[in-house]
């Protein structure tokens, strides 16, 4: 018999799951648009030499597709790379002096703007074009191929660490992720986390791991089992106690795509819908009318109830093409969220009067909802007072700001008027709080939510909204983890919006305690000297009450 | 120039298999093709991007313009080109 081994890390999810390993070499980002100084007929062979070596590299792979699925799949990819449409697109992209990889990727982004909206198959084809101007790139740069997902099969996706773009590329087949690099509030997490994929992240032992190897995640446990064969996952812990009905305190979703939309069941609302994820293949700003479109599809396919849209939070991890964001040395305390309206105000008020009419158009067809917004990264009255300014200027009775920078939370009664409500994403305010930096593993385990300085942050946030009669909401990863929102009842929180994939655990050990309960709870977790008394203080103060 | 139309009863719609297997016969053809959904500006039925582009679902109708003038040729082309997206 094999030997068992195990792997520590910070785990994502509350399923054990078991399966393959699949290491992920990760995409090197396209190159940066440029123009040509070789002339036009250069750059057209260029592209019809790319081109032609592509075709060459898909009749090879469809000659030993395994399957027919596999093998009409390669099929219609390889009509797209020989259409000569596209080359004649980018013939004219050429003419104007762009250079053969960025006349190409203006030329695909043409029809990707055609699919715009698209749901579906037809959407999901704007993958493949994605594809094949990155293959056609790589043949141009003269580098070498990488990482293709398996078309069926499980597998557990190992890396260095995941861009948002790796992990929009993940299909059915991903089960679970283990990365060497990231924390619990990486994007590689939240994007797990909203998938329902369960996940090992900060694991610095990942690098044993290799191809066709059967593991174990258990994230729960925080560990990668090597060998590990997946035992009977006992039910709820907390399933012998009688539910009250509804829960202590509103229970709603964040969601992030039409994917994460449709999802969403038995919440109470959506507390967070990022709209970066739209943006992020843009090459130049989209327009009113095509961000209508997309918040439109969003509405429709999302609950009831009300609806907090957060505008634009692009900056450091999550560059946005048609922004112009410089480079920073220090993104993460750079120009971002709201910032980043002082260099692209027009943006700014196109996305807050797309979001209200899109909103007017939904409710207009009978649909019940409230689409309020907030800004993400408020770190000042003045900032608050600007956005809600703008804000209700375009129409919204309803608005917000995100609380993540510590300065706010030390003006939260001078905000009384100002806002209405507040929401707190905790993966940023602890971030900030301990001079931790989300995407170095290296400082991981201040980032925990059960952290005792951020718990008695967050009493202290929900006192002083009380006071000053505003709502105060907490839309951070934390609010996923069902015995975290207990505590988060007991501290004062008014609402939790947690990944769709958590908002039924989440409901369901919310409606089996009273807030008396929650704030004995929150007592015995606050009383810890670090996260892991805390967390153990709350599970054993629920299970003795 | 000859004007037809039909419908898509072809479960996935056109795109995949039946995106290829048309725009292949439309390449094949001696005259111009050009399709789209009635009403709206019609594309090269040579061009499986193109098509794509149309967004065209199952149970969706199509208007597929044949620029001859040769009526036989194009019912050829265009009994063809129905099979592709029928189920």
């Amino acid at each position: 018999m094999e030997s068992v081994r195990t792997l520590d890390g910070i785990g994502v999810g509350n399923r054990a799951v078991r399966a393959e390993v699949l290491r992920w070499s990760a995409r090197k980002s396209l190159p940066a648009m440029a123009k040509s100084s070789l002339g036009i007929e250069v750059e057209v062979n260029a592209l019809s030499m790319a081109i032609a070596n592509l075709e060459n590299q898909y009749a090879a792979k469809i000659k030993s597709a395994s399957n027919q699925e596999l093998r009409e799949i390669l099929e219609a990819q390889c009509a797209f790379v020989t259409d000569p449409e596209l080359a004649d697109m980018a013939k004219d992209f050429y003419e104007q002096g762009w250079d053969a990889p960025s006349g190409l990727q203006l030329a695909m982004g043409e029809f990707k703007s055609l699919l715009e909206g698209a749901g579906g198959e037809f959407g999901e084809r704007v993958a493949d074009l994605d594809e094949i101007v990155y293959r056609l790139i790589q043949w141009m740069s003269g580098e070498s191929d990488e990482t293709v997902l398996p078309t069926s099969g499980s597998f557990i996706i190992v890396a260095d660490d995941l861009t948002a773009m790796d992990t929009i590329a993940f299909s059915d087949v991903v089960v679970g992720v283990v990365s060497k690099g990231g924390g619990p509030t990486s994007h590689t997490a939240i994007v797990c986390r909203s998938r329902g994929i369960s996940a090992v992240v900060a694991c610095s032992g990942a690098d044993e791991l290799v191809n066709g190897q059967m593991v174990v995640i258990d994230p729960d446990a925080s560990q990668v089992i090597i060998n590990g064969v997946l035992e009977d996952t006992a039910v709820d812990w907390w399933a012998g106690r009688s539910s009250l009905g509804a829960p202590v305190i509103q229970v709603m979703a964040n969601v992030g795509s039409v994917a994460d939309a449709t999802k969403v069941q038995g919440a109470d609302g959506v507390g967070l819908l990022r709209t970066e994820l739209f943006f992020l293949d843009h090459k130049i700003a989209p327009t009113r009318a095509q961000q209508m479109k997309i918040y439109e599809q969003v509405l429709v396919a999302g609950p009831d109830g009300e609806i907090i849209v957060r505008t634009l939070d692009a900056g450091s991890d999550k560059p946005i093409a048609f922004l112009g964001l410089g480079r920073e040395e220090n993104p993460a305390l750079g120009v971002r969220g709201q910032r980043v309206a002082a260099i692209a105000p027009q943006f700014f008020e196109d996305q807050l009067h797309a979001i209200k009419a899109a909103a007017d158009s939904v409710r207009a067809t009978g649909k019940k909802i409230e689409v309020s917004v907030m800004a993400p990264m408020i770190a000042t009255v003045e900032e608050a007072e600007k956005f809600s300014k703008a804000a209700r200027a375009a129409g919204f009775k309803r608005v917000g700001i995100m609380i993540e920078i510590p300065a706010i939370t030390q003006v939260i009664s001078q905000l009384k008027g100002v806002v209405d409500f507040l929401s707190i994403g905790t993966n940023d305010l602890s971030q900030y709080l301990f001079a931790a930096d989300r995407v170095n593993s290296g400082v991981a385990a201040l980032l925990n939510p059960w952290q005792p300085a951020l718990l008695s942050l967050l009493q202290s946030i929900a006192i002083d909204s009380a006071k000053a009669g505003i709502k105060v909401g907490v839309c951070g990863e934390a609010a996923s983890d069902p015995l975290l929102a207990v505590v988060m009842a007991g501290l004062g929180i008014n609402s939790v919006s947690a990944s769709p994939s958590s908002v039924a655990a989440v409901v369901d050990l919310l409606s089996r305690v009273d807030a008396s309960e929650a704030l004995e709870v929150a007592n015995s977790a606050r009383r810890a000297n670090n996260p892991r008394d805390a967390k153990a203080g709350a599970k054993a103060a629920l299970i003795e009450i | 120039m000859i004007i037809k139309e039909c419908v898509i009863t072809v479960k996935v719609g056109l795109h995949a298999r039946p995106a290829n297997e048309f725009s292949a016969i439309a390449k094949a053809a001696p005259f111009e093709i050009t399709v789209g959904k009635p009403g709206a500006p019609l594309v090269k039925a040579n061009s499986p991007l193109r098509l794509l582009t149309l967004k065209a679902h199952k149970g969706d109708n199509l208007t597929i313009a044949f620029a001859t003038e040769d009526e036989s040729a194009a019912n050829e082309f265009f009994e063809r080109l129905v099979a592709t997206i029928s189920e």
